[in-house]
């Protein structure tokens, strides 16, 4: 935990109260302690990462965060408002919307009616009374998947799926987005596309929270970056003091690493 | 209260509570193993106590023999059997496809006994008719009767207590201290994981039916034997009751089960011992001596509202369903078509024939009211006869003043009483609904329907609905009339689909954990469709027993609703014709059946064999038949299925955990993920 205090989050948005506070979540899995006091602030406006290794905890963090895994200990607070002991849908309707790293997309559905299902259930759930179609296009248009709007999801890619469920995710017009490896799957020039579109939707006022193994994705996305090893954060930082630490190298890159 | 009394009831009911952990057992074992819930566990049981019966009552063969021949060698191999041609492949399948398969071969095994052995009266003595040993200086039987407080133990009810426990101490044995039994619990938390370490995942599952059938066999025949008579039905049922004390145990825990087993051993017998007509017969209304029978269906009911809300699961790797939506044009144009073929049938089909074929149009609309449940949602309801029953009766209570108010009391009573039912399973997984629908069925086939002031003991009226114009009492009308039900509720049913109700089911049924974080209560949908499925069984009934004319409570058991999910899956789950080509297909094995002597158990055995047959694509054969020829004609193909779901890259921060030892192939899959830049992959 010294890494923590050590960064200065200089590039820090100081604005009082974040968009989404995590505090001192534990989850343990039988006697495994799988996240341990984790801390994490993401505000609005930005882009922060999470990364570390393979079983570091990044989805099992993510699962306690919308609701999907119980909590031995901690808060989630959305928008000063603690939703800890809320259902997952309570969560969802107060603004929280993420992807997931095994897709969980509706298969039997079109990609049309994917992002519908999750615009339809926004309209019902919040005081908006357009029609839920109107925001479908749009969306379809702005993540770039307009023209297989048609297709049956299970027949497509991996990476474009992703696409669908980040798609699904802004159709409930979200205060905070959790990205679950968002460019799995993603060519080199679609993963930079995926860049600038959360750079893009960030500034519009979204906090999001960016789990990524793409390294070049995360430097140039996110503001700040956390990083997590055996269910603890050990650093938290710009991408540049990321980039710079060694405890991190460490950590996440193996004793592999020559230079 | 009279000590002799409770001890005799409570030694009752531990004796029963032990065959119930030994039926408990195997159905928790082949669960945790395989994740397949073996629904035809009681008709294995039953089948090797007829077998018993068979073997030591009709062949004279020693009990002794006949019990190992049957416990270790015959139903073992049948386990075996069982999970080689019929549950292998189901591994990861959606929950409708493995319960279509294990009702269906519960089904089939009550039709194959039914043919074997025909209904007569079969005693099973007891194991050791006479002897007796001491406990404490309390003589047990001596000389054929020794007792405990003047309660006589018999060998029998001791020994059966003591299978119990050392089954249990057995098994707690074999999961925990051999390898087998360590590869079969870890096969239970991922099996793609035990099989990267090494570990032989098929094995560990063949190992897990074979023990839970072989466990299924020692169950019945402990029952037989406690019976003074066999009764296919009977002894199935008392095996299906287990599954109340295996829900204790979350299907998962043993020690549980075994307390729920005995708890559940000592409720039935209590009931059956301090409600006064087991001493005086008279006293009671004769029907509520069928409340014992009753009281594992309403322990299900309480166990299940106790137990915590369960973690909404993913997607199943086999999930999406290719089957496309009917447009507004094309149902108008199946609705007149069907009333068409309707009035046609009508000028053709002799007096017998409208009248099987208006019965499969009946049981269509019942079974039309799987599809939102079923089709769409992904949930399985095992007792939508039940529902249907309950429209029948609706209908007789309130149609005599009114059949429309008849009608519109079957739709209301049938919805509340759905709400009701599925209320404490909404919250957990899929199987436990369907264990709750399975209890409603029993619970309404033994208690309910047979009540005076219900259906009773003789058959009842059941009035039609009258339309200005028509004379509804015509046959060849009322035939017509149920077609036009039908394309009406299908029209619905498909306009309901292309809204955005039927677009959540869809989603709820692809992924209920993406519905949540999208912002729907999965609980509230689940009750909504549930409603709305019993509901249309309830209107269902109300028009096919109107159809009939009278109504029976016999009419209503447990088999004949799985009979009706069978018929689902037959005709096809997820379309709107399916349901009326399931109920066209009982109706022409039934008259075939009737057409020729020699294939009387057609109706029996046969929708189970197509059911299971198709329980693999339970879209229905006819639509995929359409699929292809529509592929064919329009060349357009279609890819395989779970393409690219799983990559073992992206799944390894799912399935490994902390500090696992992993495989070199795991190591390798890490090492390559992690080479973000340029690190070699070779230098560990």
């Amino acid at each position: 935990m010294e890494a923590v205090d050590e960064a200065p989050g200089a590039a820090l948005d100081e604005a009082p109260g974040a968009a989404l506070e995590v505090e001192g979540v534990t989850v343990s899995f039988g006697g495994l302690l799988a996240l341990d006091e984790v801390n994490l602030d993401v505000d609005a406006r930005s882009v922060t990462g999470l990364i570390g290794p393979n079983g570091a905890g990044k989805t099992t963090l993510f699962n306690a965060i919308c609701g999907l895994q119980s909590m031995r200990r901690g808060s989630v607070t959305l928008d000063g408002k603690n939703l800890s002991r809320s259902a997952p849908h309570v969560r969802a309707r107060r603004g929280l919307a993420r992807t997931f790293q095994r897709l969980e997309v509706f298969g039997s559905l079109s990609v049309r009616d994917n992002v519908r299902v999750a615009a339809e259930l926004h309209n019902r759930f919040s005081d908006v009374t357009g029609e839920a179609d109107a925001t479908v296009e749009p969306i379809l248009e702005r993540v770039g998947i307009a023209d297989i709007a048609d297709e049956y999801v299970d027949s497509l890619p991996t990476g474009i799926a992703r696409l669908v469920e980040l798609a699904r995710a802004l159709a409930t017009e979200p205060k905070v987005l959790l990205l679950d490896e968002p460019s799995s799957g993603l060519d080199p020039s679609e993963t930079s596309e995926m860049g600038n579109l959360l750079t893009e939707i960030s500034s519009e006022g979204l906090a999001v929270l960016l789990v990524e193994h793409d390294v070049g994705l995360v430097m140039s996305t996110c503001q700040r970056v956390y990083v997590l090893e055996f269910g603890r954060i050990i650093a938290c930082g710009t991408s540049e003091e990321i980039r710079g630490n060694e405890q991190v190298q460490a950590a996440y890159l193996g004793a592999g690493r020559g230079d | 209260m009279n000590v002799h009394d409770f001890v005799e009831f409570t030694v009752f009911g531990l004796t029963a509570g032990g065959i119930f952990f030994v039926s408990a057992s195997g159905l928790v074992v082949t669960y945790a193993t395989t994740g397949v819930f073996n629904f035809a566990h009681g008709a294995i049981g039953m089948m090797a106590a007829f077998l018993y019966w068979q073997l030591t009552v009709e062949s004279g063969w020693p009990a002794l023999l006949v019990v190992v021949l049957i416990v270790v060698v015959i139903a073992p191999l049948f386990g075996l059997l069982i999970e080689r041609l019929l549950i292998r492949g189901l591994y990861g399948a959606s929950l409708a496809t493995t319960l279509v398969v294990t009702v269906g071969l519960l089904v089939g095994l009550i039709g194959i006994a039914g043919e074997i052995w025909e209904p007569q009266r079969r005693v099973v003595s007891p194991f050791f008719k006479d002897g007796g040993f001491e406990l404490f200086g309390i003589g047990f039987f001596q000389g054929g009767g020794s007792d405990l407080f003047g309660v006589p133990v018999t060998w029998h009810r001791a020994i059966t207590f003591f299978i119990a426990v050392a089954v249990a101490v057995g098994l707690r044995i074999l999961l925990y201290n051999t390898r087998i039994g360590t590869t079969m619990r870890a096969t239970v938390d991922d099996r793609d994981l035990v099989a990267l370490n090494g570990a032989r995942p098929a094995w560990a599952g063949a190992a897990a039916w074979a023990l839970g059938a072989s466990l299924a066999a020692l169950a019945g025949i402990l029952l037989a034997s406690a019976f003074s008579s066999l009764d296919i039905i009977v002894i199935t049922l008392l095996v299906v009751d287990a599954y109340a004390a295996a829900v204790v145990g979350r299907l998962r825990s043993l020690p549980m089960t075994f307390l729920g087993a005995m708890i559940l051993g000592l409720l039935v017998n209590y009931t059956v011992g301090y409600l006064p007509f087991a001493f005086a017969d008279d006293r009671l209304p004769r029907y509520l001596q069928a409340l014992p029978s009753a009281i594992p269906a309403i322990m299900l009911f309480v166990v299940l509202l106790l137990l915590p809300q369960a973690r909404l699961r993913g997607s199943r790797l086999i999930s999406a369903s290719k089957v496309k939506v009917a447009s507004l044009r094309s149902s108008l144009l199946g609705g007149v078509l069907l009333v068409a073929a309707a009035l046609l049938v009508v000028q053709f089909a002799s007096t017998d024939n409208l009248f099987e074929l208006g019965k499969g149009l009946g049981l269509a609309l019942v079974v039309l009211s799987l599809l939102p449940l079923t089709g769409y949602a992904g949930q399985v309801s095992l007792g939508q006869l039940a529902f249907a029953g309950v429209g029948a009766w609706a209908m007789v209570e309130f149609g005599d003043t009114s059949p429309w108010l008849g009608l519109l009391m079957a739709v209301a009573i049938t919805a509340a009483v759905g709400a009701i039912v599925s209320l404490p399973a909404l919250r957990l997984d899929g199987l436990y609904l369907a264990l709750m629908t399975l209890a409603f069925a029993v619970f309404m086939e033994v208690l309910i329907f047979r009540l005076e002031s219900i259906l009773g003991p003789d058959s009842n009226l059941v009035p039609r609905l009258d339309l200005p114009g028509l004379n509804m009492d015509s046959q060849g009308t009322y035939f017509v009339f149920m077609a036009v039900v039908y394309a009406l509720l299908a029209i619905g049913i498909l306009a309901m689909r292309r809204a955005a109700f039927g677009r959540r089911l869809i989603a709820m049924r692809d992924s209920p954990a993406a519905c949540a974080t999208l912002g729907m209560s999965t609980n509230r949908t689940k009750l909504l469709v549930f409603t709305m499925s019993a509901a249309i069984a309830g209107l269902g009934g109300a028009v096919y027993w109107g159809f009939q004319g009278t109504v029976t409570a016999v009419e209503f058991t447990m088999v004949a609703s799985l009979v009706v999910l069978l018929l689902a899956v037959i005709g096809g789950v997820s379309t709107a014709s399916g349901a009326l080509l399931g109920g066209l297909f009982f109706a022409i094995v039934t008259i075939i059946s009737q057409e020729i002597p020699e294939l009387d158990w057609l109706p029996a055995i046969a929708p189970a064999v197509v059911g299971i047959s198709l329980a693999r694509n339970p879209d229905g054969a006819v639509a995929e038949i359409a699929a292809r020829l529509r592929d064919q004609f329009l060349g357009r193909r279609t890819k395989a299925d779970g393409d690219g779901e799983h990559d073992p890259l992206t799944d390894l921060d799912a399935t490994l955990p902390l500090g696992a030892d992993l495989t070199p192939v795991q190591i390798e899959a890490l090492d390559r993920e992690l080479a973000i830049e340029e690190v070699s992959v070779g230098s560990r």
